[in-house]
């Protein structure tokens, strides 16, 4: 396969999950959109032969610091994530995501996450990224991806739990 | 339940051995199971969850995609050539170590090594990694990456490193040549750590083009494209290099706005050069784009500022012209308040203005740049919202159409007079794509030229950053573009946005060349000046290729300098020619030029003595002697006239004033024109700041506006920087 068609092929399968990554690390679309762009005009600018093996890591490595470089220029206040340590049965975080269509509310849960977190929720599901290729991604371990990617599904699940068990407002 | 493995089970992350032990827990404990069950939907949902919105448009998509297969014959270039020098490298390695294999070899840790190797330090007796560990090609790759990137000083550095390893090394020695122009052209856009301290240019694109000498920019136009990319809003400052997880300093941002460089006007003797020829120039830009460099804390590269811009910022009262004349002339001299010994002579034009009802009918088009680049709020929403400012004032019979272009340029809205529907049509504008400037300008002439109006005011508005990154983006095609536009009878308005990929230099020579002027808005106040306030001056040409030629009697005169329009001096026969062309001025417009005059008793300074000539006669025999210091000759053309018509004025020697008597314009001109040579760092100026704001201080006047107060803040604020 040439370099055109890979980058073309990368385009096709990552562009929605990088934009949506991007745009969990921006918060505003353009920006996000505008991190993917520059990610795929890096990639061309490389021997996208090399790369070619461990591309959907590397696409989602340059596009993390493509977006955050957009977040340090926009001075972006990232909402301020749920702990872990949020005893059960508290309110949840945000009331209105009871009345949001389901899957509405599991993506505002999502985006409550800390930031971490949430990134590697996106890499799982959005982008279907193994754990091997996620630990590139974040530069940890792959346990360690592990036990956070864990730590958020926990924290996802009861959220999830909570907002559905609360009485609608009226 | 705080076991990892449910997670990782669900996702299918588990090992075949690890599965079988998971799933035997499964069967035997409730609890577990029903953790599992719910994690596993939690998955399905998860996996069903897409953000609405995260896609791009299909034009998005293909202008990406044109883009990266640009690039990639680019990189295939590259790439081919560093194979061949990784080649060469070893060829010089092996040789190296068969002839020394005892002698001292220089250990290498390039500034990245010890990140690569896990952010450990090189202990104190490393292994011996040696040469191979970088050698000469791969810190020449580095450097040539660095080079491109813009870094031209880890550049140098590189190429040094490689040097040293292998002295032999030609690719290196040329990296190293070709990195000494740009360090040292752009010195003092070292001042670029100021700007990214400012927070001007962090993580700006890449790559400049400016500092390229002119034989290299030809050779790499299709690198400079890639670079200085249209989408590059944020493009990281870490460049190429970021895909290595190596830790470049992080205070290194970049800055590609593109400014020329201009020298200083130089003393000339009066006797060998008694004509000084200029054509006018009403742009303001220079003035507010220093204003924004200074207020973010930074000094503006020497480049960017252009002297003569910095007085005709401000309006001034002059006397208004009589009869129906375009405009009058005023001239005046005074000592010059930097050095007494010498005089400053002052040419005020001030040209009629237009009340509304006597404007011409318009036809304008809206050129504007809805690239990715203009996304930026100082750029594409302070653009509508200046628009704006203009189309309020518009009469009812005045005609508008929006040409809009990115990587294709396109009709947004054809001509029409009805308001809200520019209106509604400009608060449409989205940005996106690459740039193609010159097929945009195309586009716009050709529409005004369809739509044009004999004897109205026809005129094409170019908004952008100037960031011309497809297509015609050769600054002297684009000026070739515009120069051919020229004679239809369609002028040019070209007003500048943003900062960090800003293109001062072709901005200004496509106002220059295509009978317009040109404005750079950094505000929405500066907006409603230019396209409010002085609407009718940015709008309404009322005298075209305005020249001023300035005969110097050298009875009384030794030498002067002409102060600004470095770049706007004609050779003196250009004068008389009424195919050159020449600065515009529009209505209520002034124009002011200052010429330091030496008088005929001083020394010139600043220039190399030249032997006294042989041949030439002396004239002073054998006239009576001129009591005039100087004679003023204006040359310009209506609107649309082909001929050019002349007028001259005097100025008598003894007609040089004390400076207090000279009125709050000449003062408050002259201290914007020092203020201006101060921040050039001008060699034949000297001035401290304190003098610079008692004269301006002095010479407020009415003000309106609160433009001459302004200027006082930004006179403290550059003081304040200058002496931390």
């Amino acid at each position: 396969m040439n370099p055109d068609q890979v980058i073309r092929e990368a385009l096709l399968r990552y562009e929605r999950p990088l934009i949506s990554f991007a745009l969990g690390i921006t918060g505003d679309i353009e920006s996000a959109k505008d991190a993917v762009q520059e990610t795929f005009l890096r990639l061309s600018r490389q021997d996208v032969a090399a790369i070619r093996e461990r591309l959907a890591p590397w696409l989602f490595f340059v596009c993390r610091n493509c977006a955050l470089d957009h977040r340090r220029k926009v001075v972006h206040f990232p909402s301020t994530g749920v702990t872990d340590d949020l005893p059960d049965g508290s309110d949840p975080p945000d009331v209105a995501a009871v009345r949001m269509e389901e899957t509405e509310r599991l993506r505002c849960l999502v985006n409550s996450l800390p930031e971490g977190q949430r990134d590697l929720i996106r890499l799982k599901f959005e982008a279907g990224l193994s754990y091997r290729e996620m630990s590139e991604v974040t530069r940890t371990s792959v346990s360690s991806v592990g036990v956070q990617l864990h730590n958020a599904m926990s924290t996802l699940r009861r959220l999830w739990t909570n907002t559905e068990k609360s009485p609608a407002h009226p | 339940m705080n076991d990892p493995r449910i997670t990782s089970y669900a996702v299918g992350e588990l090992e075949a051995a690890e599965r079988e032990a998971f799933e035997k827990e499964l069967a035997e404990n409730q609890d577990l199971a029903t953790c599992m069950k719910e994690t596993a939907a939690l998955c399905d949902r998860l996996e069903q969850l897409v953000e609405p919105e995260a896609f791009f448009s299909g034009a998005e998509r293909d202008a990406l995609l044109s883009r990266c297969s640009e690039n990639l014959k680019v990189a295939r270039r590259r790439i081919v050539r560093r194979r061949v020098l990784t080649v060469a490298a070893l060829g010089t390695l092996a040789a190296c170590l068969v002839l020394a294999p005892f002698s001292p070899l220089t250990i290498y840790f390039g500034d990245r090594a010890p990140t690569l190797a896990g952010g450990s330090v090189p202990s104190p007796a490393p292994a011996p990694r040696v040469l191979a560990d970088k050698p000469a090609a791969e810190a020449v790759r580095e450097g040539e990456d660095f080079f491109q990137a813009g870094r031209y000083d880890l550049a140098s550095k590189r190429f040094n490193q490689a040097l040293a390893s292998d002295p032999q090394n030609v690719a290196a020695r040329r990296g190293l040549e070709k990195t000494q122009v740009p360090l040292q052209t752009y010195a003092d856009a070292s001042a670029m750590p100021l700007m990214a301290s400012a927070g001007v240019t962090s993580g700006m694109p890449v790559a400049t083009t400016a500092p390229m000498p002119a034989g290299d920019r030809l050779s790499r136009n299709a690198e400079i494209k890639v670079f200085s990319g249209g989408w590059g809003k944020g493009t990281g400052s870490r460049g190429r290099f970021v895909e290595e997880g190596a830790a470049l300093p992080p205070a290194a941002s970049f800055n590609i706005e593109a400014y020329d460089s201009v020298e200083p006007g130089r003393f000339l003797e009066a006797k060998g050069n008694p004509l000084s020829t200029f054509s006018v120039d009403v742009d303001t830009a220079s003035y507010a784009i220093a204003r924004r460099f200074i207020m973010q804390g930074s000094r503006p590269p020497r480049g960017a500022v252009r002297v003569e811009e910095f007085i005709n910022y401000f309006p001034y009262e002059l006397p208004k012209p009589s009869g129906n004349d375009p405009f009058s002339i005023t001239t005046d001299a005074a000592p010059a308040p930097w050095n007494p010994d010498h005089q400053l002579v002052r040419v005020a034009l001030q040209g009629r203005d237009l009340p509304p009802d006597a404007r011409p009918q318009s036809n304008l088009i809206f050129l504007v740049d809805v690239s990715g680049s203009m996304r930026a709020e100082d750029k594409l929403p302070l653009l509508k919202k200046s628009l704006e400012a203009l189309i309020e004032r518009m009469g009812e019979r005045d005609r508008i159409a929006i040409v809009v272009y990115a990587g294709a340029s396109g009709l947004a809205l054809a001509p029409t007079s009805e308001k809200t529907k520019v209106l509604s049509a400009l608060r449409d504008l989205e940005s996106g794509g690459s740039t193609n400037g010159g097929e945009g300008i195309l586009l716009a002439y050709s529409t005004a030229r369809d739509s044009f109006i004999e004897g109205g005011n026809n005129r094409v508005i170019l908004c952008s950053d100037g960031d011309f990154n497809v297509g015609v983006t050769n600054q002297s095609e684009l000026v070739d573009l515009i120069e051919k536009e020229r004679d239809s009878g369609v002028f040019l308005s070209v007003l500048g946005f943003g900062s960090g990929n800003f293109k001062d230099s072709t901005m200004e020579k496509l106002a220059d060349k295509g009978n317009g002027n040109y404005a750079y808005i950094d505000s929405l106040k500066e907006g409603r000046k230019v396209l409010g306030e002085q609407m009718a001056g940015t709008l309404f040409t009322i005298a075209k290729d305005v020249k001023v030629q300035v005969e110097f009697n050298p009875a009384h005169v030794a030498g002067y300098r002409l102060i600004g329009y470095e770049n706007r001096t004609l050779a003196k026969e250009d004068f008389n020619d009424d195919k050159k062309d020449a600065g515009e001025i529009g209505a209520g417009h002034s124009v002011t030029a200052f010429y330091e005059v030496v008088p005929a008793d001083k020394s010139l300074p600043g220039n190399g003595t030249v032997d006294p000539l042989k041949y030439q006669t002396s004239p002073a025999s054998s006239a009576p002697v001129s009591s005039d210091m100087l004679t003023v000759k204006l040359r310009s053309k209506a609107p649309d006239g082909q001929a050019s018509s002349l007028v001259e004025r005097t100025l008598e020697a003894d007609a040089v004033r004390p400076l207090s008597e000279t009125p709050d314009s000449f003062r408050f001109a002259a201290a914007a024109a020092a203020f201006a040579m101060k921040l050039r760092d001008d060699p034949l100026f000297s001035m401290d700041w304190d003098a610079i704001l008692r004269l301006a201080r002095g010479a407020l006047g009415n003000d309106p506006g609160g433009h001459r107060a302004e200027f006082l803040t930004l006179v403290e604020r550059a003081r304040s920087m200058d002496s931390p």
